[in-house]
């Protein structure tokens, strides 16, 4: 055995004795009354399991996306540590009767240059997904996440 | 007669290779190790500071019976009971006054602080009101452009000025606990930790004890639009009722999601905004930040930070200055945020809060 392939040997065996968590890849889908549903944030909240963290992520323009578990300073990891669930999905938009890009040109308009109005204060921003499907302590979605996978997770919200 | 010159004894290429290698090798060896030196120095320092600020605190405590606020309304304001008014008279501070302002005096910054409480002139020549004038105007009221060295930790790479936008001046690198309050944090009387709008805290208020209860934590900025150090998420749900849900913003330290550039956190030490002033326990430290603007004023999760490796420096109640590592407890992140009661964030949360009945284990 040449010096180099005892070094690599060495190296994965030293990779696979890390100790920590398992983390798998998870991907899906969002659609919001049949439409895929952009820009939303998907929380995978740990169900019971210790030391288990949250994994999110935020749905592309054609409402697909890959979940990554955000630890701190930093770090990201692909996927999420293998265990139970409970997912939400939320999305906040400018109130009605207001564009997201009117609403992004009154928040441009508040960068300190002018003294402040009452007038040009923003409004509060509402949720645009149900309760059913929003709020942690309602949601009925539940995902197992399993070391063999495939991870593959569809959320259609009426 | 004559002799050939003598032949002179010198160095051959190959020598003066060897030579520089060596010293090559050396130098490789020291860099990184003076590198690590410079690091702990400035470690040391911030540590430092923020004992001085523990003890500037305990100061103001005995002179006034209660602790600074992190946001309050300033003497003319409060005489006539009204609270966190906004209003656009350039000449008053939106009860917006930072209680970083009220230590100057005991950070021997007694000048500063004169001319800040006795009101000054903006460009030389508009009356002023007492404790100056809203974030907006930094650029023309002197006071708000001084530099506190106590304020600023040497670790953070560099102030965040912008100087392409307006100079926010007045760099910053500690924030006050607001303990696991997250919902209207910035005007809320409903403090949970040590700190909050118009809070006066007594030592005899924080019944978890000083030495579980922290005051202070270290941020760091960047000048970078996309760190997740001093600079924070704009307008997210769930930060209450899901915090974790502000974990989607970053990928790899990096916002993907639109942040408000225009205010660096780590600028403004006058300003008593949240974002400007304060920090919750609730996400791990050295996670990013995000807000509910609104002109600047907005609540939301605003983590401790730092550029030491591995965790960011804290002051206990007690007035001894800890490092809090990265990993620390933090119970359930995607719990809601509490009302009363013990925090659901774990030793991190716990150590956030000052009446919370938690019993802290070690971190």
């Amino acid at each position: 055995m040449t010096a180099l392939a005892r070094l690599s040997v060495l190296l994965t065996a030293a990779a696979g004795c890390g100790g920590g968590p398992e983390y798998a890849p998870v991907s899906g889908t969002v659609t919001l009354r049949k439409q895929p549903l952009a820009g939303a944030t998907v929380v995978f909240s740990p169900d019971g399991a210790a030391g288990a963290r949250p994994a999110t992520a935020v749905t592309g323009a054609d409402g697909t996306f890959k979940l990554q578990t955000n630890l701190p300073g930093g770090v990201t990891k692909d996927g999420a540590v293998v265990g139970a669930y409970k997912v939400t999905v939320s999305k906040f938009v400018p109130p009605k009767g207001m564009t997201e890009a009117e609403y992004a040109k009154k928040v441009a308009a508040q960068d300190g240059t002018k003294p402040h109005s009452p007038d040009s204060d923003l409004p509060p921003r509402v949720e645009a997904v149900p309760k059913e499907f929003s709020d942690l302590a309602v949601t009925s979605v539940t995902v197992t996440v399993t070391a063999a996978g495939p991870n593959e997770v569809r959320i259609d919200i009426p | 007669m004559s002799h050939p010159p003598p032949r002179r004894r010198a160095f051959t290429l190959i020598e003066l290779l060897v030579v520089v290698a060596i010293i090559a090798v050396l130098v490789g060896l020291l860099l990184p190790a003076v590198q690590k030196t410079r690091e702990a120095a400035a470690r040391a320092k911030c540590q430092n500071n923020l004992h001085q600020l523990g003890v500037a605190l305990h100061h103001y405590h005995d002179a006034n019976g209660f602790l600074v606020f992190s946001r309050g309304p300033t003497q003319p304001r409060q005489a006539s009971g009204a609270a966190h008014r906004r209003n656009s008279d350039p000449r008053g501070n939106e009860d917006t006054i930072s209680g970083l302002v009220y230590l100057l005096p005991y950070l021997e910054q007694g000048p500063l602080f004169d001319q800040i409480s006795g009101g000054t002139f903006m460009d030389g020549t508009v009356p002023i009101l007492p404790f100056g004038m809203p974030r907006d105007f930094a650029q023309q009221y002197p006071p708000w452009q001084a530099r506190v060295p106590l304020f600023e930790c040497p670790s953070s790479p560099r102030s965040p000025e912008y100087p392409d936008r307006r100079p926010y001046n007045g760099r910053r690198n500690y924030v006050l606990s607001f303990g696991d309050r997250i919902q209207n944090n910035h005007t809320s009387t409903a403090h949970r930790g040590a700190f909050g709008f118009n809070s006066r805290t007594r030592i005899t208020d924080i019944t978890d004890g000083t030495s579980n209860t922290v005051l202070m934590s270290e941020q760091g900025g960047n000048a970078d639009a996309a760190d997740f150090h001093g600079l924070a998420a704009n307008n997210r749900s769930g930060m209450n009722t899901n915090p974790s849900s502000c974990l989607a913003t970053v990928t790899s330290g990096r916002y993907t999601v639109p942040v408000m550039s225009a205010r660096p956190m780590t600028s403004l030490w006058h300003s008593g905004l949240a974002s400007h002033v304060g920090f919750n326990t609730v996400l791990p430290p050295n996670s990013p930040n995000c807000i509910n603007e609104n002109w600047g004023d907005g609540w939301g999760l605003m983590s401790a930070t730092s550029y030491h490796a591995g965790g960011v420096n804290v002051l206990l109640g007690d007035g001894s200055a800890r490092f809090v590592p990265n990993g620390i407890d933090v119970g359930n992140s995607s719990a809601p945020e509490p009302a009363t009661g013990p925090s659901p964030y774990g030793v991190w949360g716990a150590l956030g809060t000052r009446a919370g009945g938690e019993t802290v284990g070690s971190y």
